[in-house]
C-alpha cells in the first residue's frame, strides 16, 4: 500500500512534468486563425471564397455597402466539420449562425455547447476573426474562425 | 507451489483467519530468474512510452492553456495508463509458458499485485481529475459536471461501473479484506476484472479523444486488447484443455504417507512430451463432486514418467472434498507444468545443496531423485518441527543410499535465530563446502527468508540461492 502510494505520486510528478513540457510547447498560439490546428477545407459549400487555410490577413473593417448573410467554408476537423454563416447590416457583423458543429466523440457537444457562444461573443466585439481560442476547444475554435474568415472575405469583395 | 497446505477452500473454511497460500512458485533470487523479470519489467515500462505519445501526439498547440485543460490532460493520461495497465494485469496472469517458466510464477504474480492497485489508483485518478478538468472548463461545478458527463455522454456510465468492479476487486485484494474472504469468493470477484475491461473499453472510443478521432490508434488499441484476449483464451483455456483430453491423466493410487498427508500417483499418456521437469509444479483440477470447479497448484514430488506423475499434498482427510477420498480412476485435468525451480537454474559445474522444509520436501524431493552425479555432488537437508512431519523420508534415504548422496534431517522447533537448527554454523558443520555449492531452498515464506539470510551469513553468494516460497 505504502509503496503503491509512493508510485502514484511519483506518477503525478511525471505526468505534471509530460504536461508541463507539452504546454511548454503547444500552448503558445492564442489566436483561433494562427493555425496549429490541423484542419482542412471541406470544398465550397458557401461562396467559393475562403479557404481553411491560415489567413493571417484579417480584414479588419467590412466595407459599409456589405449587407446579407455570407457562409463560409466547411472546415473539417478531426473532431467534424465546423462551418458558420455571418450576418452583416450595412457593414457591421451583427451576428455569427453555426450551420455545422464538431460531432466526434462524446465530447464534442460539451465542449461546443460551452465554447460556441464565447467564439460568438468574442467574433461579435472583434467585428472579425481574429478570435481567441476558447480553452478545452481548440479545433472548435480554429473550425470556427477559418469559417468565419471565409465568410467575412466573401462579404468584403 | 504446492500449496501441501491444506486446499484453500478447506483453509479458508476451517481458519478465517488465516488466508490458503498463495502458491507462488518461482524463480525467488537466481539471476536467471532476475534477470528475466529485469527484462519483462522492462518491457512493461516500455510500453508506456507509446500510450504517452498517443496522448502527446493528440494534443494540439493552443490545448493547454489552462489549469482545467492541465487537469483533463493529467486526467487523460491516467485514463490512457490505466487501460493500458489493466492490459498488463490480464497479461500477466494469462499463464504465458515463457512468463511462468522463465520469469517465475511467483515473480509474475508479485508485480500483478504491484500494479494492481497502483492500476486501481490511476483509474480513481483518471475519473477525478477529467471531471474536475472539464468543470473548469465549462464553468460548472464539479458535481454537476461529473453528473454531466455520466449520463450525457456516450458508454461513461458503464466505464462508471467498471470503475467501481475495480475498486471491489482492488479491496477484496487488500490484505486485510483477503484474509477474511475464502479463496474462491475472491477469485470470482477477481473475474469481475474482465466485464470491467469490456466495460471500460466502450468509452475508450466514445469519448477518448486519441481514439474517437484517429482510425490507426483505433486499430492499434484493439490489436492490443485481441492480443490480450487470444493469449488468455490459448494458456488459460485451450491449451489446459487440449492436453487434458490428449493426456488422460487419472488417478491410479492414492497413498498416506504420514499424519494428514497423502501422495496421489497418478496416470496418463504421452507425458513426456509435456517436457515437466523435477521441481516443477501443475494446477490440479480432480473432476469429482465438489472439486471439479477448482484447481490448486501442487509441485510433482517424483521425476516425470512417461505414464506416471505424482504429487503429494497436505489433506486433513475429514471432508468429502478432501483429495485422500478420490477414487482411483478420477479424471484429473491440469494446466502447466510451470515453474523455473528446476536443475536448469544451477551452474553444472558446481555441487548443489537442498533445502526443503514442509511442503517444500515435495519438489526438493523429485529433484533430489533426478540431480546428475554421485557422493557428494547433493547434499539434502530436510527440516521440520516434529519427526512425524518427515513425510517421504525412507524415499529420501533410499535414494541417498544408492546415490551416495548426503543427507541430513534437522527435527526440532525453531527458537529465536539462535537456536534455528539451520543457522549459518550448523550448515556449515553439515555442509563445509557450502560457499561453494548451488542452494535450492524452499518451504514456508518465514523458513525460506531465514534461512536464506544464514546461507547468505555462511557465506553463500545470493545468486546461488534458488528460493521457492510459499506466499501469503
Amino acid at each position: 500500500m505504502r509503496r503503491t502510494t509512493l508510485a502514484l505520486v511519483a506518477t503525478s510528478v511525471g505526468v505534471a512534468a509530460v504536461v508541463g513540457v507539452k504546454a511548454q510547447t503547444a500552448g503558445a498560439p492564442r489566436s483561433a486563425l494562427a493555425g496549429g490546428v490541423p484542419t482542412g477545407d471541406q470544398g465550397p459549400s458557401g461562396p467559393e471564397t475562403g479557404t481553411g487555410s491560415p489567413a493571417p490577413a484579417v480584414s479588419a473593417s467590412l466595407p459599409s455597402s456589405a449587407h446579407g448573410s455570407f457562409t463560409g467554408s466547411a472546415i473539417g476537423t478531426q473532431y467534424g466539420t465546423v462551418q458558420v454563416r455571418a450576418v452583416i447590416e450595412d457593414g457591421k457583423l451583427t451576428d455569427v449562425v453555426v450551420l455545422q458543429q464538431t460531432d466526434v466523440g462524446a465530447r464534442s457537444g460539451q465542449i461546443d455547447s460551452f465554447a460556441l457562444p464565447v467564439l460568438k461573443s468574442e467574433a461579435l466585439a472583434a467585428q472579425s476573426a481574429d478570435i481567441d481560442v476558447v480553452s478545452g476547444a481548440s479545433y472548435t475554435s480554429a473550425g470556427y474562425a477559418q469559417s468565419l474568415q471565409a465568410a467575412l472575405d466573401a462579404a468584403g469583395r | 507451489m504446492a500449496d501441501v497446505g491444506t486446499p484453500p477452500a478447506r483453509a479458508a473454511r476451517h481458519r478465517a483467519a488465516s488466508p490458503p497460500p498463495l502458491l507462488l512458485p518461482g524463480s525467488g533470487t537466481s539471476a536467471a530468474g532476475t534477470m528475466w523479470s529485469r527484462a519483462l519489467l522492462l518491457v512493461i515500462c516500455a510500453g508506456v512510452l507509446p500510450v504517452l505519445f498517443l496522448w502527446w501526439q493528440n494534443t494540439i498547440p493552443g490545448s493547454l492553456d489552462s489549469s482545467g485543460d492541465y487537469l483533463a490532460a493529467a486526467g487523460r493520461i491516467a485514463g490512457l495508463l490505466a487501460a493500458y495497465l489493466l492490459l498488463v494485469l490480464v497479461a500477466l496472469m494469462a499463464r504465458v509458458p515463457w512468463l511462468e517458466n522463465r520469469v517465475g510464477s511467483d515473480v509474475v504474480a508479485r508485480y500483478h499485485r504491484a500494479l494492481g492497485e497502483y492500476t486501481v489508483g490511476l483509474a480513481c485518478a483518471h475519473a477525478v481529475l477529467i471531471t474536475l478538468g472539464y468543470a473548469l472548463q465549462s464553468g460548472t461545478d464539479p458535481v454537476s459536471e461529473g453528473v454531466t458527463v455520466l449520463f450525457d455522454y456516450t458508454d461513461v456510465w458503464m466505464s462508471a461501473i467498471s470503475l467501481g468492479l475495480l475498486v471491489l476487486v482492488g479491496v477484496v485484494s487488500a490484505r486485510a479484506v483477503r484474509r477474511k474472504l475464502s479463496y474462491e469468493s475472491w477469485y470470482h470477484i477477481h473475474l469481475l476484472v474482465y466485464v470491467a475491461i469490456g466495460l471500460a473499453f466502450a468509452h475508450e472510443f466514445a469519448v477518448g479523444a486519441e481514439f474517437s478521432a484517429s482510425l490507426r490508434n483505433r486499430l492499434l488499441w484493439s490489436a492490443m486488447h485481441i492480443v490480450v484476449a487470444a493469449a488468455v483464451l490459448l494458456f488459460r483455456v485451450a491449451l489446459p484443455v487440449w492436453r487434458s483430453l490428449r493426456h488422460r491423466v487419472r488417478v491410479e493410487r492414492v497413498v498416506t504417507e504420514g499424519p494428514g498427508v497423502v501422495s496421489l500417483h497418478l496416470s496418463g499418456r504421452d507425458l513426456d512430451l509435456l517436457g515437466a521437469e523435477a521441481g516443477q509444479f501443475m494446477r490440479w483440477r480432480f473432476i469429482t463432486r465438489g472439486q471439479w470447479w477448482q484447481s490448486h497448484p501442487y509441485s510433482l514430488s517424483a521425476a516425470p514418467g512417461t505414464d506416471r506423475m505424482r504429487i503429494t499434498v497436505k489433506d486433513l482427510g475429514d471432508s468429502s472434498a478432501s483429495l485422500g477420498r478420490l477414487h482411483p480412476g478420477t479424471r484429473v485435468w491440469f494446466e502447466g507444468p510451470y515453474g523455473t525451480f528446476t536443475a536448469r537454474r544451477r551452474n553444472r559445474a558446481r555441487r548443489v545443496l537442498l533445502i526443503g522444509a514442509g511442503a517444500g520436501i515435495t519438489p526438493i524431493r523429485a529433484l533430489f531423485e533426478t540431480f546428475p552425479g554421485t557422493g557428494p555432488d547433493v547434499m539434502l537437508i530436510y527440516r521440520a518441527s516434529r519427526s512425524d512431519d518427515l513425510v517421504l523420508y525412507r524415499e529420501l534415504e533410499a535414494i541417498a543410499r544408492h546415490r551416495g548422496f548426503g543427507l541430513f534431517a534437522r527435527v526440532g522447533p525453531r527458537r529465536g535465530p539462535d537456536g534455528d537448527p539451520l543457522r549459518a554454523s550448523e550448515l556449515l558443520k553439515m555442509v563445509p563446502d557450502l560457499a561453494q555449492r548451488d542452494v535450492y531452498l524452499c518451504g514456508p515464506a518465514g523458513m525460506t527468508e531465514a534461512t536464506h539470510r544464514e546461507l547468505r551469513r555462511a557465506g553463500v553468494p545470493g545468486r546461488r540461492v534458488h528460493i521457492e516460497a510459499f506466499e501469503i
